[in-house]
């Protein structure tokens, strides 16, 4: 009967170790940064509080971040971004509950309604800021996780996988490049930042890029405003 | 006076001397920043949370606070009454500045005077707010 014994042992295991920390890992990696399929005329105030001009955050660090009001009443975590992918401004938030098992909510933070994207919380008013779906004015549904999609250049080249997106935060917080994942070097990953001239095209499987980026890599975000520029200037040349 | 000096302090009432309470912690509110009342756990074999709100304590001694335990009805469920030492202490540009652990206030009038972390002392002039989460404060002036 030992053998009864095991598969009884290993199906608790399985199912108070593994499958937590399965359904854990696999709703953190549902988080990202969606594109909303077109361009919708927005007129926000925008934070009011805001961080230094010209800083530069991942993705990564936004979702997960806590929605906190003035009060100090914690109301959800950061679940998406969601941006306009003509200029790449950020329009809102989704959120998700914080608990092991975090559930998404249905409604939504709209750029307008933060008060300020700080680096430890995302401030609000009061809980009176968080909107319908309905009030973003598009179907979330019908927009594409940009992290996972392929990067592909105007030249044809399949440049590797969107690992994170870059945000630039000057009042407003606005996509400005990507991490991209491009095969592994010496058992690591190899990731390189790139920045981004949007409007791109993108769809759900890939965001097709100018062939100039492959020329203006950065290692970490303390290089990218130099990648950035020589990017820019190479376009405007080239114009 | 410090939070953490009048926590577990007893409580006696002014008209019958006894013993009714331990003082379990502090609740505090912004506009002007203050002590709205303190919290106490009963004696009696109940144990129960009670809340004395700050006009009703008479005094505030080395050794005991003298306040009259009355029942004190609970708060709306739109008020937020939480502990402050332990939370987040948030400015409200969003930056962590700390876990709170302990405040300064007037014993005389209940004023709100110092936000206390590991490394950091607040103007309690700049508490905006007090939630279960977070501590939230204005852009800071160190102390």
């Amino acid at each position: 009967m030992d053998w009864w014994q095991s598969l009884i042992t290993g199906l608790v295991v399985f199912a108070v170790v593994v499958l937590p920390i399965a359904l854990v890992t696999t709703d953190r990696r549902r988080r990202g940064v969606i594109a909303l399929p077109r361009h919708h005329p927005h007129t926000g105030t925008g934070v009011t509080k805001k961080e230094p001009t010209g800083a530069l955050t991942m993705g990564r660090t936004l979702t997960g971040r806590p929605v906190v009001t003035l009060t100090g009443d914690h109301v959800a975590d950061v679940k998406d971004i969601v941006f306009d992918p003509a200029d790449g401004t950020v329009r809102c938030f989704t959120l998700a509950t914080r608990a092991l098992l975090p559930r998404r909510l249905s409604s939504l933070l709209l750029w307008q309604d933060v008060n300020a994207l700080g680096p430890d919380a995302v401030m609000i008013r009061d809980r009176a800021a968080l909107s319908a779906p309905e009030k973003l004015g598009e179907d979330l549904g019908t927009g594409s996780k940009v992290v996972g999609a392929r990067l592909l250049t105007d030249a044809g080249t399949d440049i590797g996988r969107v690992a994170d997106v870059v945000f630039g935060l000057d009042g407003h917080a606005h996509v400005v490049g990507c991490a991209s994942e491009s095969g592994h070097r010496f058992g690591r990953r190899v990731r390189v930042l790139l920045p981004i001239p949007l409007p791109v095209p993108i769809s759900r499987e890939r965001v097709v890029v100018p062939a100039q980026i492959t020329d203006c890599q950065a290692e970490g975000l303390d290089a990218f405003p130099e990648a950035r520029a020589k990017l820019l200037a190479q376009m405007h040349g080239s114009a | 006076m410090l939070f953490s000096q009048m926590t577990g302090r007893i409580v006696v009432d002014p008209d019958t001397a006894e013993t009714t309470a331990k003082v379990t912690g502090v609740r505090i509110a912004p506009s002007p920043p203050h002590i709205t009342h303190i919290t106490a756990l009963t004696v009696d074999a109940d144990g129960r949370q009670r809340r004395l709100p700050w006009p009703d304590i008479h005094a505030i001694g080395p050794d005991a606070v003298i306040a009259k335990l009355t029942a004190v009805p609970a708060p709306p469920s739109t008020v937020v009454e939480t502990d402050p030492v332990g939370k987040v202490l948030l400015t409200e540009t969003g930056r962590q500045l700390g876990i709170v652990q302990d405040g300064e206030f007037d014993e005389a009038d209940g004023h709100l005077i110092r936000i206390l972390t590991a490394g950091t002392a607040v103007d309690g002039q700049e508490l905006l707010g007090a939630g279960h989460y977070a501590v939230v404060v204005a852009p800071v002036h160190h102390l």
